[in-house]
């Protein structure tokens, strides 16, 4: 474990012992620190470096400082790569973690920064990636390297993203853990967020700022099916999450959680190719149960690739159980605008609960239409427009999700229940509560 | 394949978001959708002309791949033919594969078959 300084004016011996023998170029800095517990010490300089891949070999911190009177230093602070030809791209692999880099892509041609692609795991944290004054929209920024050799993942912290293009934005191929970043920090709003995606690509992000993203946020990936999770997200208030997938098989799968443009702390949502989940303020039920929502419904909506053989399916709901004798769980569902009943056919509820004496594995029941079965009515519900708010004038069926008869679960735990639409181009509100179970 | 009409054709009121499928048709007939939720505060009709504008950029950048990966399969196709008939001191000498290589490569299914 050893500490290097790295400064282009320093004058002494350069051996990066500290700042005064500080190495005076980039190369020689990061070839010394190779060891796990090295870390360099960039000051706030400008560092232009040639195209090409940079390691930060596992272990190995990069730090950005503006303290050059103590070393270690003891404040944190930005050091600025450039690249000096038109078209230069710049990578950084390795199993490493810098800490307070600027990456400001050359103003010219086709430029990329890459993060990974060497199959081990990189992260960085007050990073900053300025591509503000590439106007060229085939620039971006890669995660993960191909997708051929993605690395094990991505983790950022505080990363800012400034883009130059709207044709610009990030191909990803690994996951991706991230913290408060902030992916369209400029002016510049691509026109999708996230391009494309490779067969390993999924993101976890928590407090990510998507205020300015006014575009798609994620492309209909191609041969992928990314699972991207956004918990407490700021969103823009015209964003479109998902682009239309023209293939089933295609199409991000996200979720936010608590997510929204502006002061709505109900919000949950999940899209896919199939379907999508948003929360409806405007439309809710009231059962009078114990520890129900209220004022919230879900509204269920499938595309037209959903179908009997491709379902969208739902998030699920919990519910904790102790074993007590028998339960019939049940989901209120709304349809609004007709009352004819949805059939087994077109809607189900599916029910999971620990079904096994000694064990925590689940067992599954639905109330979906047998194989092969013709197709019949859902259960009409007690409930109706005294427990339900915002619904149409006259035209209303309201259903009940059950299994067809009761169980019994073996062990304390959750009993889960979800929506699943099996036809294209139906909506449906929901009461996101498991009924009965307690 | 311009769009060459575009309309709203759902849009429910979710309280704080409005729920939106729009429909845009090409020239060719075919309607594609596009579903957002945007916040109450955003006019829906104002936005067809942007996502049609992004579709069209969509389908182009679709039709572009197709093709590319039609003229890919193509010239795999006439290889695999052509490297059919060479015979296997050939294929070792010039193009230097390994016996288990050329074995590997003979175990594939159009080159069993072509070469019973």
């Amino acid at each position: 474990m050893a500490d290097y300084a790295c400064d282009q004016t320093a004058g002494g011996a350069g051996t990066g012992a500290d700042w005064a023998n500080a190495f005076t170029t980039f190369a020689a800095a990061i070839a010394a620190a190779t060891s796990p517990g090295d870390r360099i010490f960039f000051d706030e300089a400008t560092y232009s470096l040639a195209a090409g891949t940079y390691t930060v070999p596992a272990g190995v911190e990069w730090h950005g400082s503006n303290d050059t009177a103590n070393f270690p230093p003891q404040t944190t602070g930005t050091f600025t790569i450039t690249n000096p030809n038109a078209g230069d791209d710049v990578a950084f692999v390795g199993g490493g973690k810098i800490f307070g880099m600027k990456w400001t892509a050359n103003a010219t041609g086709v430029c990329f920064i890459t993060f990974g692609g060497d199959a081990v795991a990189i992260e960085v944290e007050d990073v900053v990636v300025d591509l503000s004054a590439n106007a060229n929209a085939g620039s971006g920024v890669i995660i993960g390297g191909s997708t051929a050799n993605p690395n094990e993942w991505f983790r950022s912290r505080g990363l800012e993203v400034l883009w130059g293009h709207v044709g610009q934005g990030f191909v990803l191929s690994c996951p991706w853990r991230s913290d408060g970043d902030n992916w369209c920090a400029g002016a510049t709003v691509p026109t999708v967020l996230f391009e494309s995606f490779g067969a390993a690509a999924a993101i976890e992000a928590r407090g990510t700022n998507l205020s300015a993203a006014s575009g798609t946020l994620f492309a209909n990936a191609t041969a992928a099916h990314p699972i991207i999770r956004l918990t407490n997200p700021k969103l823009h208030a015209s964003a479109t999450v998902v682009a239309a997938s023209s293939n089933v098989y295609d199409g991000a799968e996200v979720f936010i959680f608590d997510g929204s443009s502006g002061d709505v702390h109900v919000s949950m949502a999940h899209y896919n190719s199939l379907g999508s989940t948003v929360v409806s303020t405007a439309v809710h039920c009231a059962t009078g149960d114990a520890g129900e929502p209220t004022g919230v419904s879900w509204f269920h909506n499938t595309t037209t690739l959903c179908s009997f053989v491709r379902p969208y399916y739902g998030p699920w709901m919990d519910a904790y159980h102790e074993p007590a004798g028998a339960i019939t769980p049940s989901i209120e569902v709304l349809r609004s605008g007709s009352a004819t009943a949805y059939t087994d056919g077109e809607i189900h509820g599916d029910f999971s609960y620990k079904g096994t004496s000694g064990s925590t594995l689940l067992t599954f029941v639905s109330d979906r239409k047998a194989r092969l079965a013709a197709a019949a009515n859902q259960a009409s519900s007690a409930l109706g427009t005294s427990e339900w708010t915002g619904e149409h004038g006259s035209l209303n069926w309201f259903g009940k999700l059950a299994p067809a008869s009761s169980f019994t679960p073996a062990e304390a735990g959750y009993v889960s229940a979800r929506v699943v639409i099996t036809a294209p181009s139906l909506s449906l509100y929901s009461h996101p509560f498991v009924r009965g179970v307690n | 394949m311009p769009i060459v009409s575009s309309e709203v054709a759902v849009q429910i009121d979710l309280g704080h978001l409005w729920f939106v499928v729009e429909h845009h048709v090409d020239d060719a007939g075919v309607t594609r959708e596009w579903r957002w939720t945007p916040t109450k505060s955003v006019d829906p009709e104002k936005f067809l002309a942007e996502h049609a504008a992004v579709l069209e950029e969509r389908v182009v950048a679709e039709a572009e791949r197709a093709k590319a990966e039609a003229e890919q399969r193509g010239a795999v196709t006439k290889l695999d033919t052509y490297l059919r008939t060479l015979p296997d001191e050939t294929l070792k000498s010039d193009a230097g594969l390994t016996d288990e290589e050329l074995a590997a490569f003979k175990e594939r299914e159009a080159v069993r078959v072509a070469r019973g």
